[in-house]
């Protein structure tokens, strides 16, 4: 994180916010540079909503908040929602039931909008020619696209979308997510995505804040992510993980999944993804197959070593393992982390 | 009349921080102040000045005993008449059952004062009964007020059990037709437990109704609080024992009030709606005759006798040269106040629809709750509170279309503030959100979004409080300015003083007005 200020374009510090006793925000911090996605991951209730309705100034929190340097929180000051030039898409759209198409795209410009830009606006989403649809005549993927459009036309600094795929169904998400990166790149508009669906953050974005209660826990590219996890707990959040306890001791920590490097001391946690986790058949067995999942272009076998502990497999269709199958099992790849006291 | 809703449990999301709503929460505080000033002042001015009761105990009893008499047996009446006809209509085949739906819940648009003047014009020597040959004497007392208010309220159990019925999953049924139980028994094991929320509810409410009533019972001269109030008030300096008296009823209305809500919130029955159609019971033979005669016979004294007596009355009087006078006066003010009446409820339940329906507040339980105490408060009382605050502490005011305007809004806000709220909840929070992120302050945000998105709530809560206002009588009894007087009025002091053919024109006025905006509530209530 070595940008310069003057290029982010939200910087949140210190963000905290609790209803009752539930926390919502708790020492959260985020930067976003200019004309990046970033995607705000997170389990269900871990507060990214939250934060995103505190930077749209839908709601207040402690902490402080700036937008392109102007400060829009802290704790004497409250910028409105209509004076902070952020565009929100909302997870049920929010499009004005009582107005058309145009209309809801032209609202947030001034006096009710140059029919020039709403037009731009439309052809930019692909709805040239559907202005004068009423918003229950469009279908979801239509409203989504509207509500896309409503909040691009008044150029904000930033345009914030919470959940915005998860009222589609699946055929159709995969290929608006593709046009949503492709709309927001050409108009290169920073935006920040909420989402619960660790696949949709991995495939949208340029980068992910992994968020959990109340806290961004690791900010990373898609790759970094899940290659090199920040815990055992955005391991196994993002994608299939097996966790094994070990020891470290002069440089290595040694498991029954073989012997890996590390500089930790002491008790730890040995994190394996199943794809790094290989099989053999015959020589000096340490596993019992305990069942199998077959899926066409893979299989998951699930073994259990001395200790009862299971560690998944990920291979390919051959050969095929049965429960009660003695194998050798040795992963190629780990990351070690030391053990939560 | 309407159905009493409970304060819901559906919230919307809160939106924009906290500090922002206040006006909305001082505007919802200053509308409530006239729905709080009846009960409150009435309890103190009793505390301070004494009961001043005349009359002995015995004599309370009696009159209690009398109005729960009433009451209960109102109640029980009108519950099984309308549970009857509500399982007709949604559960049967029989033929044209969405006419026989509307049907049996017309009648509740005829104000409990035509009732009786329903019952009082068709017997008698004069009535329209012994014209066709079939003289009853006119059942003053218990049984006329039973007769009138059992039949007028029962399309409220009507209107309550048509949603219960619609609500019990038809899967459940059928498992118990399955498990090899006959109809009969299905009905009385499944559907009737499953009803008991939509029961009780009635039941209570009807129950409210009639202790209110003061209309049917003081012109078919059964002696109830309400009549006793209204005489002690009427017939006296010392305005104590009227006042104490409602201060009784008023507690009592409250009381009912509250066993209503705290057992809707028990009701917890909630079965997951499908949206398979419902398997409709055969009627075939006498089944289907005896349910024809029910239905056929329950119109014809309900609604076809109301109208008869009315035209019947109106006839005679016009053919034996009666001074009917002109109506044109009556008609215009009702139609006056009550459109005074409806803007200016409409615009204050406003900011109390908008505050109850935001989120995580207790406050807005406790404001939805006043509201909805003060319309179950027994009309009568409310006017004798009024006056005694009013003569104490503003006496300018009183006897002013001003303050009737203001006492109006107090009762009826709840009535208003219902509909408001469907609306606002069928809306998304969002909505506003979104305009004031689309760069919109909160006053284009109000009049751009929020109120074109309700309009059909607001027009809704207008056409109810103009109903209810066009056919309110104890209340514009005390309260209206001196010889300020609505067709209401007039058809109870002209039934009062036998010029039936005078309050006859005038009960068919008031039909005639309120018809319309009627038929289109009905079909609401029903189709919601």
């Amino acid at each position: 994180m070595t940008s310069t200020p003057d290029r982010l374009t939200i910087r949140a510090r210190g963000l905290n916010k609790a209803y009752g006793d539930v926390v919502a925000l708790h020492d959260f911090n985020l930067d976003v540079w200019e004309g990046s996605l970033l995607t705000l991951l997170g389990p269900s209730g871990c507060g990214k909503t939250t934060a995103l309705r505190v930077i749209a100034g839908f709601e207040s929190a402690d902490g402080t908040v700036d937008i392109r340097g102007r400060r829009v929180l802290d704790r004497d000051t409250f910028v409105p929602p209509e004076k902070r030039r952020v565009g929100m898409v909302f997870q049920d759209y929010a499009l004005f039931p009582h107005m058309t198409v145009a209309r809801n795209v032209g609202y947030g410009l001034e006096r009710g909008g140059d029919p020039g830009r709403v037009g731009e606006v439309l052809e930019l989403v692909g709805l040239s020619g559907l202005g004068d649809r009423m918003p229950n005549e469009l279908s979801g993927g239509q409203q989504q696209r509207v509500a896309l459009a409503r909040a691009m036309a008044p150029q904000p600094d930033v345009i914030l979308l919470d959940e915005p795929f998860s009222n589609l169904d699946a055929n159709l998400r995969d290929r608006v997510r593709r046009e949503l990166k492709v709309i927001l790149a050409e108009a290169r508009t920073t935006a920040v995505l909420v989402t619960h669906d660790q696949e949709e953050a991995l495939a949208a974005s340029d980068l992910v804040a992994v968020m959990y209660e109340g806290q961004v826990v690791q900010y990373d590219s898609p790759a970094q992510l899940y290659t090199n996890p920040a815990d055992p707990w955005v391991a196994a959040f993002l994608g299939d993980a097996d966790s094994l306890q070990a020891t470290g001791h002069r440089g290595y920590a040694d498991t029954m999944l073989g012997r890996f490097k590390t500089d930790l001391r002491g008790p730890v946690v040995v994190v394996v993804r199943p794809e790094d986790v290989q099989l053999s058949i015959g020589e000096a067995p340490n596993a019992v197959v305990a069942h199998t999942e077959f899926f066409g272009h893979d299989q998951l076998v699930t073994v259990a070593l001395p200790g009862g502990t299971r560690v998944r497999s990920r291979i390919g269709p051959r050969p095929r393992y049965s429960p009660g199958d003695n194998v050798r099992v040795r992963a190629l790849y780990a990351r070690v982390f030391p053990a939560r006291s | 009349m309407g159905v009493i809703a409970p304060p819901p449990d559906r919230t919307r999301a809160s939106s924009t921080r906290p500090t922002r709503s206040l006006g909305w929460w001082i505007a919802a505080s200053v509308v409530l102040i006239p729905a709080l000033v009846p009960p409150i002042s009435l309890a103190i001015q009793v505390l301070l000045s004494g009961t001043g009761l005349i009359f002995p105990t015995s004599r309370l009893i009696e009159l209690l005993a009398a109005t729960l008499g009433l009451a209960v047996a109102v109640t029980i009446t009108s519950l099984s008449i309308g549970t009857i006809t509500a399982w007709l209509t949604t559960r049967t085949d029989l033929r044209g059952r969405n006419t026989w739906m509307v049907l049996a819940a017309l009648p509740l648009v005829i104000p409990s004062y035509m009732a009786a003047l329903t019952v009082i014009g068709a017997t008698g020597n004069n009535g329209l009964l012994a014209a066709i040959g079939l003289t009853i004497p006119t059942p003053y007392g218990f049984w006329g007020a039973w007769l009138a208010l059992s039949l007028f309220l029962a399309p409220l159990a009507h209107l309550t059990i048509i949603p219960g019925l619609r609500a019990i999953d038809p899967a459940i049924e059928d498992a118990g037709v399955g498990l090899g139980a006959s109809r009969w028994r299905v009905f009385w094991t499944i559907t009737l437990p499953q009803l008991r929320p939509s029961l009780v509810s009635a039941a209570l409410m009807i129950g409210l109704y009639t202790l209110s009533d003061f209309g049917a019972v003081s012109l078919l001269r059964y002696d109830t609080f309400t009549r006793a109030i209204y005489t002690l008030y009427a017939g006296q300096i010392d305005r104590r024992p009227a006042a104490t008296l409602s201060l009784i009823l008023m507690a009592l209305a409250l009381t009912v009030l509250t066993i209503e809500w705290s057992t809707r919130r028990r009701a917890g029955y909630r079965s997951s709606s499908t949206k398979r159609g419902r398997r409709l019971v055969v009627l075939r033979g006498p089944g289907r005759f005896v349910s024809i005669g029910f239905l056929g016979s329950l119109t014809a004294i309900s609604l076809l006798l109301p109208v008869s007596v009315l035209i019947y009355w109106l006839v005679r009087g016009l053919r034996l040269g009666n001074e009917l006078g002109s109506l044109w006066d009556e008609v215009g003010r009702t139609l006056g106040i009550a459109l005074a009446a409806a803007a200016v409820t409409v615009v204050a339940a406003f900011p109390l629809a908008m505050v109850t329906t935001w989120k995580r507040r207790r406050m807005s339980t406790t404001y939805e709750s006043v509201a909805w105490g003060a319309y179950s408060l027994p009309h009568i009382t409310v006017g004798v509170a009024v006056i005694a605050f009013v003569l104490r502490s503003a006496p300018i005011v009183y006897q002013t279309a001003a303050l009737l305007l203001l006492v109006y809004m107090g009762m009826f806000l709840a009535q208003a503030m219902s509909p408001i709220q469907d609306s606002l909840r069928r809306a998304s929070p969002d909505l506003e959100d979104a305009s004031r992120g689309l760069g919109r302050g909160q006053l284009t945000t109000l009049r751009r979004i929020t109120l074109p998105i309700t309009t059909p709530g607001l027009l809704a809560a207008a056409t109810l409080v103009f109903i209810s206002v066009m056919k309110e009588l104890p209340a514009t009894l005390l309260l209206r300015p001196n010889g300020f007087e609505t067709l209401a009025i007039r058809i109870w002091s002209a039934t009062g003083e036998a010029f039936y053919t005078r309050a006859s024109a005038a009960s068919l006025a008031l039909l005639a007005v309120s018809i319309v905006p009627l038929l289109v509530m009905t079909r609401r209530d029903l189709n919601t």
